[in-house]
């Protein structure tokens, strides 16, 4: 089990940086020149790598033990009463004889922590959601004593804000929930101890004295006194499992473990929606390289540390409400591991711990956490690719994203947040904001700002439109007046939340582990883009007849006549998608955004396509109130018809440069769909993903799998404890998910079923 | 070349694997059908899929015409059999709907493959549009 001798403790902790190249890392905080100055490319393929050993077999017994406890008590195994921080839980482990890899959130594994700060309402919901009672200390602390993040944002929400989220047409905002989507650089952590990183916090404070106490400046001191805090309470909590992380880590087995002790501080004082770990694997693969150069460490215990490793990322917890599961389907943490993908200077950053990661789908077991993602180019090594396009095939439950369009965009060290949102580590954090309901949107247009379902005016009143038929330009037009007005009550309500958050719900450690005066984007998001565009295209190319109420609500169409519809290839309607992103991107860009931040967007939904399509009416593509929209970017079910290729060449005709935030696509081919025989099904899928992304492709989700084993699954859950499919921008165990979102992911287009006549 | 009515709002993606298309070419008169067959430009198609992985090597394009002879026991299009079932398509667009996928297709290592019912039957036009396929640099089987 143990990884080093005595003698090489001793000469390793003296001499960390032993053997590593010189270069800018050593005089400033620069992770990614350490990496161009010492990683080692791979191209070779996956023959090298090991199976799972007894120790990580036992292991993950245990948990599997666990798990099913867990989910026979509704999927929380227990809840620890103290208020989280970095430091208020002692230690805990699963097996402390045999953990490689060792901290817990909590004392305990599965253990969920209550997190007042975000909102102490909505902790009394859990706690009672799931049997527990409310500790009237803690109750009366975060009631009495300090006020919360969801306290603030309705101390300044708008009227406006509050009746478009109680109408559905802007909802799931984090105003009630950790907002997530930053990516503390942990590998800070292992490379530099934490000493050093507090010495350069201070540095950076210091440089502020110079400069006039403005309101910002002000914040900046505030925030870096709380970072500098943090790093302290990290080097305390590290020290309670026997880890200095003072100075830098020594040994491969140091570096994993200061580096998820980074990461074990941030998931202890937050729970954001999205608490991604970055791009570790290349990193990592550089003391992996160290070690084996010096003859401590083999084959098999490397990958034995990074299936530890991979355990203690799949326990991660949060607390959460019912109402957050809706929109959050299957418990999911987007703990997202971003691998492979090429540098600036054309060398490929796959290095052997890139297969390492992908390993652990096979020494575990197909889940969804830790979201892994491969930044995809190909120009990768053809070993990688294809040991990839296996990996998806064999397991479903990876994701690909364009390197080519994002190390463009932001550099070679990016990674993702959550499932499809690049930002450069430790340099850029993101401003979560969920997503606007486009579909309702139109359906406002259509109505003068009335809801079709409600009656209630919610956007200023405007005429509604007259006559019998829908006519696309007049349509069209009053579709952008209200993308404006809605754009101006999104960027308001963003603000609020943001505001709030950094009061009351500051990240402290997760902060702590970026540059002073990070890079923010104001990520706003789009669901129901595909209802959207078909409904324009009926419009257009076809007749479309309203039906009204009593009231003169329209609350029905009759279209006569067919038209194109979004994920045939077909310029016609894809134009039309293209106009929806390119123009709302136009009219939230022209409103101030927090702290300056850049407006971005993501088309992507989450589950929040299912929920809303339940609280959307009837649209003019001839969708029926109460479905579901398509998730993220995907054409609506059954729709696109013309096969993968035409599918993927519409979503990829979407422009990043109007959707910096992501452009969601989930795929789901049917394993026969994909080639007769083993060997030509990771050739087509290679080639598949070589064509997608060597194009203007941006993301694709890839499920392999046949809907009868789905159906079968959804009647026999107990036969797929581990089934893991990909949803929009995630991966989750199908089982986990509603009966209702079970049927909205099979109700998908499956490629590959149809390629008879 | 008049086109029929069910030609002119049909469209050539078929809703479902399950749809049967059939007289889509009617009100096609039969000096056309015949002067069609004779030159070859325009041939009668039931539908295009992309993304094949089992109709020739690599991921391909498969467009099926309509009309057979064979009465194969065992067919699993039989509305393809009937010429007329299939919409007439003049071979530049067929082309211009296939050029949209060039470059896929080369780094997939795939290409065009024309299959039916019986696509020899309509053999000038087959000939035309994997002419029209070579000249774009795609692959072709039949």
């Amino acid at each position: 089990m143990a990884t080093a001798t005595p003698r090489e403790d001793k000469v390793g902790t003296a001499t960390p940086w032993r053997g590593f190249q010189l270069g800018l890392w050593q005089t400033e905080i620069n992770v990614r020149d350490f990496i161009q100055q010492n990683y080692q490319p791979y191209d070779g393929d996956g023959s090298f790598l090991k199976p799972a050993t007894a120790r990580t077999e036992k292991i993950w017994n245990t948990l599997q033990a666990l798990f099913v406890e867990e989910r026979k008590k509704k999927g929380v195994l227990d809840v620890s009463p103290i208020p989280t921080s970095i430091t208020a839980h002692a230690p805990g482990y699963i097996d402390r004889e045999s953990e490689i890899i060792v901290g817990l959130q909590t004392d305990a594994p599965l253990k969920r922590a209550i997190m007042p700060n975000g909102g102490f309402r909505m902790v009394v919901t859990s706690l009672k959601a799931y049997g527990y009672e409310v500790d009237p200390n803690v109750a009366e602390a975060f009631t009495k004593y300090r006020k919360t993040h969801n306290d603030g944002v309705f101390d300044a929400y708008t009227a406006d804000i509050r009746k478009c989220r109680s109408s559905h047409v802007l909802t799931g905002l984090p105003d009630a929930y950790g907002r997530g989507r930053i990516i503390g650089d942990y590998r800070r952590v292992a490379l530099y101890g934490v000493n050093r990183l507090i010495a350069r916090k201070q540095e950076e404070k210091r440089d502020l004295d110079a400069a006039m106490s403005t309101d910002e400046i002000i914040r900046d001191r505030e925030e870096l006194s709380e970072q500098i805090r943090a790093l302290k309470e990290l080097i305390q909590m590290a020290a309670s499992y026997g880890c200095d992380v003072t100075r830098p880590a020594a040994t491969a087995k140091e570096a994993v473990q200061w580096l998820y002790l980074g990461y074990l501080a941030g998931v202890k004082e937050q729970n954001g929606a999205a608490m991604s770990l970055g791009r570790t694997s290349t990193f990592l693969d550089v003391y992996f390289q160290r070690d084996m150069a010096e003859g401590t460490l083999t084959e098999e215990q490397a990958q034995e540390i990074i299936d530890d490793f991979v355990i203690k990322l799949r326990i991660v917890r949060f607390l959460r409400t019912p109402e957050y599961d809706e929109l959050f389907a299957g418990d999911p943490t987007w703990v997202t591991e971003s691998i492979g993908g090429m540098g600036d200077d054309g060398r490929t950053l796959v290095t052997k711990s890139s297969f390492r990661m992908l390993q652990t789908l096979y020494n575990l077991g197909p889940g969804p956490e830790p979201n892994l993602t491969i930044w995809y180019s190909p120009s990768m090594p053809e070993g990688f690719r294809k040991f990839a396009s296996k990996v998806a095939i064999d397991t479903s439950s990876i994701q690909f994203e364009s390197d080519e369009i994002m190390r463009r965009a932001w550099g070679d060290d990016g990674a993702i947040a959550c499932c499809v949102s690049p930002m450069l580590v430790g340099k850029q954090m993101q401003f979560f904001g969920a997503r606007a309901n486009m579909a309702k949107c139109l359906l406002y247009a259509i109505n003068g700002g009335r809801d079709e379902i409600s009656g209630d005016q919610i956007a200023p009143a405007t005429p509604p439109v007259a006559g019998e038929y829908l006519d696309f330009d007049d349509v069209r037009e009053r579709l952008e007046r209200m993308m404006d007005w809605l754009a101006g009550v999104y960027v308001n309500a963003m603000n609020v939340i943001h505001y709030m958050h950094d009061k009351y719900a500051y990240e402290r450690i997760e902060m702590a582990l970026h540059d002073y005066a990070p890079l923010r984007t104001m990520a706003f998001g789009m669901a129901g883009l595909s209802v959207v565009a078909d409904s324009l295209s009926a419009m257009k190319y076809a007749k479309v007849k309203v039906v009204r109420d009593g009231t003169g609500l329209v609350t029905d169409y009759q279209t006569e006549g067919t038209f194109p519809l979004f994920g045939n290839n077909d310029n016609r309607v894809d134009h039309l998608a293209v106009w929806l992103v390119s123009t709302f991107m136009q009219k939230l860009r022209k409103y101030p955004t927090y702290r300056n931040a850049l407006h971005t967007q993501s088309i992507l939904t989450i589950t929040s396509n299912v929920v809303y399509g339940k609280a959307t009416g009837n649209t003019p593509d001839g969708r029926r109130h109460g479905e579901p929209f398509a998730p993220g970017a995907n054409p609506m079910h059954g729709r696109d018809s013309h096969g993968i290729h035409a599918s993927a060449a519409s979503v990829a005709k979407i422009p990043y440069r109007d959707a910096q935030d992501g452009i969601s696509l989930t795929t789901s081919l049917v394993p026969g769909g994909l080639g007769r025989v083993a060997g030509d099904r990771v050739d087509n899928l290679t080639g598949i993903l070589d064509a997608f992304f060597g194009s203007t492709g941006f993301h694709m989700n890839i499920n392999v799998l046949n809907r009868e084993a789905l159906i079968d699954a959804m009647d026999h859950p107990e036969k797929y404890p581990n089934l893991t499919i990909r949803v929009s921008g995630y991966a989750v165990h199908f089982v986990r998910l509603t009966r209702e979102q079970q049927m909205d992911v099979i109700n998908r287009t499956f490629h590959g079923g149809e390629s008879h006549a | 070349m008049p086109e029929s009515h069910a030609a002119a709002t049909t469209p050539l993606a078929a809703k479902s694997p399950y749809e049967l298309r059939v007289n889509l070419g009617n009100g096609v008169p039969e000096t056309d059908v015949r002067s069609a067959l004779a030159s070859g430009d325009m041939g009668f198609l039931h539908s295009f899929t992309t993304g094949s992985t089992v109709d020739g090597p690599g991921v391909r394009v498969v467009a099926w015409t309509t009309g057979c002879m064979w009465r194969c026991r065992y067919c699993h299009n039989p509305d393809t059999w009937t010429i007329t079932n299939g919409l007439p398509v003049p071979v530049a667009r067929a082309a211009e709907e296939l050029a949209k996928y060039r470059q896929g297709l080369k780094v997939m290592n795939g290409g065009f493959t024309l299959s039916g019912g019986e696509p020899l039957l309509q053999h000038r036009f087959a000939a035309k549009l994997c002419a029209e396929s070579h000249r774009m640099g795609i692959h072709t089987a039949i």
